[in-house]
């Protein structure tokens, strides 16, 4: 039996009256990987930021490998846990960004050593091994010295893949990393992501891109006004929409 | 009376190089003590909490509003009052410390506000706290933006040097008058003294150049 990676309860968010999340419940095994579809607004990326700590919720629990992680709950009184856990917590998840939000006075190789060297305090060639390996892992071998000024979009962003998975999370998150790229370079980065998953990696993905998601997913889950509307295989949501909402999503989507 | 200029020249080079020396130590030292100041006041400014970020912005405000002579002329001879009592040399500066402190706050917590938010997402996502993220990410960006600003508070600063002049201190602006109370010679040596000035600002903005190149982000 894998593993539960990723257990998500009765998540709620809301910014003041504006409810984003309405009692999400998602779990993730190891090596599992689920993308999320649905339009904007629906809250997919608020979702994918709860999970990285990088928003606050007001409800709900998140645990990773079976413990919560940054609310504690003791004698049914939910508190923050201190900002050295959550910087913690965090680690345990790697996240992608759409903006790749790559540090620009930093070369390619030093963005991923940044982290390996002051959060992990590997040596300075320890770090840089490690900086190489995923470099050439994301099909960069020889721009490890480039800097993120000196580099297409598609490039930053297998840069910001690889700088997420070289600390080695639970879990990674995608979060729409196409969204921002030329159209003729959304498959290298899209490809890099499909060999992760091949290799086992646990990735939860919020995406625009449907024929990824069809082909890449072992799940995929539909939000709409900040629920799980719909969930299934990727032959149950795109051969065999049900619903009315599910329907007229994809019908405005390219596939 | 051409030669009368460059023998009255030789006459008084040791007290002119004395007054450079002044000037550039009082504009160093100042920028110095401003700038490591500044940078605590403009952390407050940006990171504080609202008590904090009140005071910093008062102090900001108040500094930036006064005049450096007043200033100047305020820590002299208002502060003994209150037994505070400073030679003309650390009225100097302190005022210009004081002075240049509020500049570089302001400027550094529009270095760091201007820093896109991502950055420190991106930094938190990988595991760095709070105090890394500011030290590898943000103030290494923070600094390149604000550099062209801070070289322009040291030229200021130098600029505003002449004015402790009026407290006695001895630096290139009276060193000069002493001069040309002796000789008459009040062309020349003016001339010389903004010649003197304009040597050293330029030489501040062509280093500021030179670093704001080397470090530029590629």
């Amino acid at each position: 039996m894998t593993e539960r990676v990723l257990e998500i309860s009765k998540l709620h968010k809301s910014y003041g009256d504006h409810k984003v999340l309405n009692g999400v419940d998602l779990d993730l095994n190891g090596g599992d990987v689920i993308s999320i579809i649905g339009s904007s607004g629906s809250g997919k990326t608020t979702l994918l930021r709860c999970v990285n700590l990088l928003e606050e919720f007001q409800e709900g629990v998140i645990k990773i490998d079976g413990r919560e992680i940054g609310y504690s709950n003791s004698k049914g009184k939910r508190s923050k846990v201190n900002n050295k856990q959550v910087t913690k917590d965090r680690a345990l998840t790697g996240m992608v960004f759409q903006s790749f939000n790559l540090f620009p006075h930093l070369s390619a190789a030093e963005n991923i050593m940044l982290a390996l060297r002051k959060v992990q305090k590997k040596s300075k060639k320890e770090s840089a091994e490690i900086a190489q390996h995923w470099l050439e892992r994301v099909g960069l071998p020889d721009r490890g010295s480039s800097f993120p000024g000196q580099l297409s979009g598609g490039q930053q962003q297998r840069v910001a893949i690889a700088r997420a998975i070289a600390m080695n999370p639970k879990l990674m998150l995608f979060d729409e990393v196409t969204s921002a790229l030329d159209p003729e370079l959304i498959n290298e980065v899209l490809d890099v992501i499909k060999s992760l998953a091949v290799e086992g990696m646990t990735m939860l993905i919020v995406t625009h891109e449907m024929r990824f998601a069809y082909e890449v997913s072992k799940k995929v889950i539909f939000m709409n006004d900040g629920v799980i509307a719909e969930q299934g295989t990727p032959d149950e949501i795109f051969k065999n929409a049900s619903s009315e909402r599910l329907t007229a999503f994809l019908k405005n989507t390219r596939f | 009376m051409s030669t009368g200029f460059f023998n009255e020249l030789w006459v008084s080079k040791m007290m002119i190089f004395r007054g450079i020396y002044m000037c550039i130590f009082v504009s160093f030292t100042a920028i110095l003590i401003g700038t490591i100041i500044g940078v605590f006041v403009g952390l407050a400014l940006t990171y504080g909490n609202i008590f904090t970020r009140f005071f910093a912005r008062a102090y900001v405000d108040i500094i930036r509003g006064i005049p450096v002579l007043v200033l100047i002329l305020t820590i002299y001879f208002v502060l003994p009052v209150i037994q505070i009592n400073f030679t003309a040399l650390q009225a100097g500066i302190t005022s210009l410390a004081i002075f240049s402190s509020a500049q570089v706050a302001e400027m550094l917590r529009g270095g760091l506000q201007n820093i896109p938010k991502g950055q420190t997402e991106a930094a938190k996502a990988v595991g760095l706290g709070f105090s890394q993220t500011f030290i590898f990410v943000t103030l290494p960006q923070a600094l390149r933006q604000v550099l062209p600003t801070w070289v322009n508070t040291a030229v200021e600063t130098v600029k505003g040097s002449t004015l402790i002049s009026l407290i006695g201190v001895v630096e290139i602006t009276l060193v000069m008058q002493q001069i040309i109370g002796r000789n008459f010679l009040t062309m020349q040596f003016y001339a010389l003294a903004g010649l003197i000035y304009f040597l050293i600002c330029y030489s501040i903005e062509r280093g500021g150049k030179y670093v704001e190149k080397k470090v530029a982000i590629k």
